[in-house]
């Protein structure tokens, strides 16, 4: 089969090659055949070319013998006629070019010559013996001239001259050989016929059939066997092949298996042999530093990374050990451990903390690990190391950072738990007393969001520091979280006088004023104090307990301390559970509001109606609003309370279509939710609902808000007076708010406290405190609402005094929305609607 | 009655038959079993020439004069000779100085001459090359001449002799040899084999002469009177019937078409009537070269 001819081996194998058996046979058999047969033809030819000359000189030499033999008579005759016949019948010999008898003398005695020949030429030719003459028709041949003596006994009388003409001889020769020639072409081409036929039925053929059947057998043809014509090779060949196909057959599918996993292995040995490469420059060029070492710790080799970490190059650290690169202690445990591991044929993982070439000492993470030759026996070790002093440093930031508080740069809480468990195993063993101080910032969040975090964190900065100041070394100051510290006070000798003046001093640190971006700020702190073993022999206990002494600091007023108690205890477990129970009471749908009408004094009418939250919880049943109230401020739970209550009062006020015209709805909002961030956008989003249903609303805050004098409060009243809520002051005169605080706010309303009204008109303090608060209201443009009045006299007195508003008892108690529904409806005065 | 007259009849019929039949056999037989005329022709020309050229007129002849006409040859002169002086042939063509001979010793008379070329006569001549510068026939004292036939030759030898000693030269003046026929001594003079060649005049106009040389190069410096032609003679005792039959027979040849033939033949022109008497000047060159 002849090779494709896209194949580029192809150009280095010679042409004749690269034919088809069939072309190269005829080729070659005709290469034979004509080698072989013209050479034949050849030798044939030269061999007849001296045949002919040779019998031509022969005839020649009979004749001219024969001619001289009987010439002598005809001579002595003179009988040139005879002699003449002599020659011309010589000469009509076709070799013969010219016979001619000549006397001794040399002289023609005979007169016949052949046309074209005249006796000077035969003089020529007689001189030149044998010569080459070119004949007529362009054929050159030789000429050959003989002579024969003419004798009379051993007397020469003449020469009988022959001139041999091998023109004829050629040319038959020549025609010889061309006839030889197409004879032998003729062979040559039946011959080939033949034998290419015959080669073609008897080889070709059966060749071809084989061709065929091993393509068909490159092509997966396996059940067609190739038919088989003789008996001879080619035939036991073509049983040879089909014998062997289906050998392949049945070992095509074993093999198709384990191809299969040959594939795989090559694959497999592949990806190892790329994983070697990639390896080996990973190695190289591995960021880490490798070294690999004998059995016994010495280097043989050292990646450039190695270098470049440690300093070493490889040549200075080759032969050495790799003591030689640690800056610890070499016998130390982790060395032990780490040859006991790898000499076990196990890796070790671990950190080093090794020198430079040039001193300096860094870390290093390291994966050491056996390598083991074919039979698994260890050899070397491969030190995979990667240098961690960044990381390192890192790690102590973070720990730093997990363990300290990162503005303080006190102990968090966790280092403080850690370091209080610490103290108290201490303690614990040398029977001693641990005190845990919970410090507690009050309306820290306030000066926070007022007057910005950074100076937030800047207060907590100069607190933490003051209140350090005042602790010992062994002491342990932390930042628990957001404006929550804690102190642990080891070794407290007198818990009643030392550890009290500790917290004392503590307090005090708090007290002073502290200058923040050029202003003073206030504030105090909430101390809870547990001691160990008394109050807590576990963290989570003694912390718990410190926690509910700050609570309950916290609700003693604030800016105190307290110590832990089982009556605060119990206190504050009854106030979590109260605040455990307020934190459902919403989803419970134990919270609903009451409203009491507020009436302008003048004529009873109503004019508003002031919003009062209850709580009727299942099990506690009625929970006055004095107690839940704070816990929800406290709790932070007052805000989504505010909010559900502001929607539910849009919700009622919706259906009371017998609304007097203007009427309006007042809501208290406690102060650390009015200073809240949030509360300008939930107030403008209700002042939106409110507008929708015409419904006015008033926003009650209490007498301390004044106190926060910042610019914060005053922006949010002004925001309150651009929606066109009106604002009030709640139980006036019972706060430490003076005129002045008053005077800054745009307030609309001031209510004087019930305990003012009450005893009116004949208390005579609360009837000077009211009239001098009436009087101060009005001075300053608000109106003014009495609260409490439970009499006629006490709502007579109002009256004289101009008081603008009342509410209490004696006008209407505060009752559910139906009940206010209805009161609405029988309101004496102008309604909305009717 | 009537039975044996027809019987008789038919005998006598027969009889008639057989006689007739008798009589032609006879005639045949007598004509088959008569004695051949035989013809004898002097060695002029090789005996297969001779039998070529003169067989067709032997059966002319033949058939002509119904009765067997042999032609023999002689392989050469001497058995020519002999033959001749037997008396052997009947008709017998030769020289004119084989004829006077045998007229004057033989008793054969002339019966006709050959007439070729056209030409009723023949002369004797010699030859020499032209680049021989011989011009005169006196030139040849010395030189070699040679003749065309031998001393019996009337045209190749005798009268070239006769030629040679009416211009005063005499035998030992000169050499003498003898060629085969007069052609060869024309063809070999030619070749300058010798100076001179003798033979007769007619001979340089031969085909097989003009055929082989170029007569132009050669030159007669002597030629004798024209005398008559070769004869055919027959026995004087031939009857005056035959001898006239054949005579007119060989001079009617040229009178048809297949005498013509037979004539070309024979390489002769026609046959032409002769007497001895005709032959009187051969005699006297005869005699003049002989008589001394």
């Amino acid at each position: 089969m002849p090779i494709k001819e896209d194949n580029p081996k192809q150009h280095k194998i010679p042409l004749i090659y690269r034919r088809s058996l069939r072309f190269r046979f005829i080729f070659w058999i005709s290469i034979v055949l004509l080698f072989t047969l013209g050479g034949a033809a050849l030798y044939i030819y030269n061999t007849q070319q001296d045949l002919l000359e040779g019998s031509l000189r022969s005839k020649a030499n009979a004749i001219g013998r024969f001619i001289a033999l009987i010439s002598p008579d005809a001579i002595y005759a003179y009988d040139v006629t005879m002699l003449d016949r002599f020659v011309k019948q010589i000469s009509n010999d076709v070799d013969v070019r010219f016979a001619q008898i000549r006397s001794f003398e040399g002289q023609p005695i005979t007169t016949y010559l052949p046309d074209n020949v005249n006796t000077e030429q035969i003089d020529l030719w007689v001189k030149q013996r044998n010569t080459l003459i070119k004949q007529p028709d362009g054929i050159t041949a030789k000429l050959i001239t003989l002579e024969f003596a003419i004798r009379d006994n051993e007397e020469i009388m003449g020469w009988v001259l022959v001139g041999l003409d091998t023109s004829r001889m050629t040319l038959i020769t020549r025609d010889v050989l061309i006839q030889l020639f197409s004879i032998y072409g003729a062979i040559v081409l039946f011959l080939g016929s033949i034998i290419f036929v015959i080669f073609k039925l008897q080889v070709l053929h059966p060749v071809g059939a084989l061709t065929r059947g091993a393509s068909r057998v490159a092509d997966g043809v396996l059940d067609q066997e190739v038919p088989v014509y003789t008996n001879d090779e080619i035939g036991h060949l073509a049983n040879s092949f089909n014998d062997m196909m289906e050998e392949i057959s049945l070992d095509r599918e074993a093999l198709i298996g384990t191809n299969k996993r040959l594939a795989e292995e090559i694959e497999h040995r592949r990806e190892a042999t790329d994983e070697l490469k990639k390896l080996s420059l990973a190695v190289e060029q591995s960021p880490a530093s490798v070294v690999i070492t004998d059995l016994k710790g010495y280097i043989e080799y050292v990646n450039p990374k190695f270098t470049e970490v440690s300093g070493y190059s490889s040549h200075e650290v080759i032969g050495k050990h790799t003591r030689m690169l640690s800056a610890e202690n070499k016998d130390s445990t982790q060395f032990k451990g780490m040859w006991d591991k790898i000499l076990a044929g196990e890796v070790w993982k671990g950190e080093f903390c090794n020198q430079r070439k040039n001193g300096d000492r860094y870390w290093e993470s390291a994966v050491i690990a056996p390598i083991r030759s074919e039979n698994g026996e260890t050899t070397h070790y491969l030190a995979v190391k990667e240098d961690i002093s960044d990381r390192k440093a890192f790690e102590e930031r973070l720990l730093e950072q997990a363990t300290h508080d990162q503005l303080t740069e006190l102990p968090n809480r966790f280092l403080a738990f850690d370091r209080l468990k610490q103290l108290l195993q201490h303690a614990k063993r040398h029977h001693q007393h641990v005190a845990v101080i919970y410090i507690d910032l009050d309306n820290f969040k306030n000066i926070n969001d007022s007057m910005g975090h950074p100076v937030g964190d800047q207060l907590l900065i100069q607190v933490a520091k003051r209140i350090k100041d005042q602790l010992r070394s062994e002491d342990t100051l932390a930042r628990l979280g957001g404006d929550e510290f804690l102190a642990l006070i080891p070794d407290v000798k007198s818990i009643s006088i030392d550890l009290e003046r500790v917290v004392t001093r503590l307090l005090a640190a708090t007290e002073t004023p502290f200058l923040l971006n050029s202003r003073e700020v206030n504030i105090t702190s909430s101390l809870g104090i547990a001691v160990f073993p008394d109050d807590g022999t576990d963290v989570s206990t003694l912390m718990s307990n410190a926690d509910m002494a700050m609570y309950e600091a916290k609700h003693a007023g604030r800016n105190t301390f307290k110590f832990f108690t089982r009556e605060i205890n119990k206190k504050v477990s009854e106030r979590m559970a109260l605040e455990s129970q307020l934190s459902h009471a919403l989803e419970a749908g134990e919270l609903y509001p009451v409203y009491q009408p507020i009436v302008r004094v003048e004529d009873g009418s109503l004019i508003g109606a002031e919003v009062l939250l209850r709580w009727d919880n299942k099990e506690l049943g009625i929970v006055p609003p004095s107690e839940f109230i704070p816990i929800a401020e406290q709790s932070g739970l007052i805000r989504p309370i505010t909010d559900w209550l502001f929607s539910e009062i849009l919700e009622h006020a919706h259906a009371w279509y017998q609304r007097p015209e203007q009427f309006w709805l007042s809501v208290n909002v406690p102060p650390i939710y009015f200073c809240d961030t949030t509360f300008n956008k939930t107030i403008s989003h209700i002042a939106r609902q409110a507008a929708k249903i015409e419904l006015g609303l008033c926003i009650e805050i209490t007498e301390n808000l004044l106190l926060h004098n910042d610019k914060e409060v005053l922006h949010n009243f002004h925001h309150l007076e651009k929606l066109g809520i009106t604002s009030a002051i709640d139980d006036f005169g019972t706060g430490y708010s003076s005129l002045a605080y008053v005077k800054r706010f745009p307030l609309n309303h001031l209510k004087i406290d019930r305990s003012f009204i009450n005893g009116l008109p004949d208390d005579t303090d609360n009837r000077v405190l009211t009239e001098t608060i009436a009087l101060m209201g009005k001075k300053l443009g608000m109106t003014i609402i009495a609260e409490g009045v439970e009499t006629q006299a006490q709502a007579s007195f109002l009256k004289r005094l101009n008081v603008d508003f009342a509410q209490g008892y004696y006008y209407a108690k505060p009752m559910h929305r139906r009940d206010f529904e209805t009161y609405l409806s029988g309101s004496p005065q102008q309604q909305v609607g009717s | 009655m009537k039975n044996q007259e027809h019987e008789k009849r038919a005998g006598l019929g027969t009889m008639r038959n057989l006689l007739l039949l008798f009589i032609l056999a006879t005639s045949f037989l007598t004509s088959a079993f008569a004695d051949p005329l035989l013809i004898g022709v002097f060695p002029r020309r090789d005996a297969a020439v001779t039998a070529k050229i003169f067989r067709p007129l032997s059966r002319h002849l033949e058939k002509t004069l119904q009765r067997p006409v042999k032609l023999e040859m002689s392989p050469n002169y001497d058995i020519f000779l002999k033959r001749l002086e037997e008396r052997r042939y009947d008709l017998v063509h030769f020289n004119q100085f084989e004829y006077i001979n045998a007229h004057d010793k033989l008793g054969y008379d002339a019966l006709v001459q050959n007439e070729e070329f056209g030409e009723k006569t023949i002369s004797g001549a010699i030859y020499v090359h032209r680049d021989s510068g011989i011009k005169r026939i006196e030139q040849l004292r010395g030189k070699n001449i040679l003749f065309g036939g031998g001393p019996r030759a009337m045209m190749s030898y005798i009268v070239p002799i006769y030629l040679l000693r009416e211009a005063g030269l005499n035998k030992g003046d000169y050499q003498e040899s003898y060629a085969v026929n007069p052609p060869n001594a024309v063809l070999a003079t030619f070749l300058k084999r010798a100076d001179a060649g003798g033979a007769g005049e007619v001979i340089r106009r031969l085909p097989i002469v003009t055929s082989k040389i170029d007569v132009d190069k050669l030159e007669l410096i002597a030629i004798s009177q024209p005398l008559p032609h070769l004869p055919w003679a027959v026995k004087e005792e031939m009857t005056v019937a035959l001898k006239q039959r054949i005579r007119d027979l060989l001079l009617g040849l040229s009178d048809s078409q297949e005498g013509k033939d037979i004539l070309q033949q024979a390489r002769l022109s026609a046959f032409n009537p002769v007497a001895d008497r005709d032959y009187d000047a051969h005699r006297e060159i005869i005699n003049t070269i002989y008589a001394h």
